[in-house]
């Protein structure tokens, strides 16, 4: 899994290449932390890039919406793949997140909150 | 070739490639969610939730890897395992969701959707549906020949079958059904150990065991997220 983080204007950006998976959850959770620490209450993660999430992946996911909604903040999602969105489509997690099809049309929304 | 030229043959070349490799990864994306949204019709049917797919993927891919199985077979099982409810797709609904115990010719319909599943994939030429159909077709076989529906014993199963059908056996233990609260995490580990060289192959036993503190995280997370939807409800 790869994480480039990035800013623009007041939403924290990361975008996630690869797969999120039991391996490598605790090196998400660390770019978690990271936004998190950066003041920056709209965090947008760009999943174009994304080839794969197991359960351990959705659980981090949760969790970070989780924390993100504790401090009044939001969590964008983008750009998934069919394949990528048939698997929250499955575990029924599409209706729990904010998803957007381009990272564009997350950033435009995100001025709404 | 004059050198200018070279570099622009060679550029070109790359690009083919480039976009080939990306077609490629399109159409293998494609079947990929095919096979998710096709198994999540199944389940529909049998009322059951998308997350026993997820569950069932996540438990093959570590047992899998522990056993050492090539990248490419770790992959197809990935994706083909959460097919193997597939046939129940066939069997009539006031079977498939009777609650009350169902009599012996109605348990002679329900055990027939390994083959019916399996026919599904028949003479296909795609690895990875032809990993869905051993996977329909094996998965409720048994270590000791007494499962079902050809009765195959021990490594006369094929492996995607052997590790589907504890990995199912594990979630079905782990799971609150109508019929019965969920086992316990230590408990079903210890009911899957019990059957070890019965109704499983102990190799896979042995590799389930190996990556037991992974198992026990899938387990925490999938915990996780249907309590997190049931809030949300």
């Amino acid at each position: 899994m790869q994480v480039h983080s990035d800013k623009k204007h007041d939403v924290y950006i990361c975008r996630i290449k690869g797969e999120i998976n039991l391996d490598n959850v605790d090196k998400l959770a660390e770019v978690f932390k990271g936004a998190i620490d950066s003041k920056s209450r709209k965090v947008l993660l760009d999943l174009s890039g994304l080839d794969y999430i197991d359960s351990a992946g959705f659980a981090s996911l949760i969790q970070f919406s989780k924390e993100l909604k504790d401090i009044d903040g939001v969590l964008f999602l983008s750009g998934l793949t069919p394949k990528i969105r048939s698997l929250f489509a499955i575990t029924k997690l599409e209706k729990a997140f904010k998803i957007y099809d381009t990272e564009g049309e997350a950033l435009e929304d995100s001025c709404s909150y | 070739m004059n050198k200018s030229r070279h570099f622009e043959y060679e550029a070109r070349v790359k690009k083919s490639l480039h976009d080939l490799r990306k077609a490629y990864e399109e159409i293998k994306d494609s079947y990929s969610e095919m096979i998710f949204r096709f198994a999540l019709a199944a389940e529909y049917k049998d009322e059951s939730t998308g997350m026993h797919l997820v569950k069932i993927a996540d438990y093959c891919t570590e047992i899998a890897q522990a056993m050492g199985l090539s990248k490419q077979d770790i992959e197809y099982l990935r994706y083909a395992s959460p097919m193997h409810d597939i046939g129940k797709l066939i069997i009539p609904d006031e079977i498939l969701k009777k609650e009350s115990g169902l009599t012996p010719e109605e348990r002679e319909v329900m055990k027939k959707h390994p083959v019916l599943g399996a026919d599904i994939f028949k003479g296909s030429h795609s690895p990875l549906l032809k990993a869905a159909r051993v996977i329909s077709l094996t998965h409720h076989e048994r270590y000791d020949g007494t499962g079902y529906p050809s009765g195959l014993r021990g490594k006369d199963i094929p492996i995607f079958g052997r590790i589907v059908a504890l990995a199912d056996v594990f979630d079905a233990l782990t799971s609150k059904r109508p019929y019965k609260e969920a086992y316990g995490f230590d408990e079903a580990m210890k009911i899957i150990e019990e059957s070890s060289g019965s109704h499983f192959d102990s190799d896979v036993v042995k590799a389930f065991f190996k990556v037991k503190h992974k198992v026990k995280r899938i387990w925490q997370a999938t915990r996780d997220i249907e309590q997190f939807l049931s809030e949300q409800k």
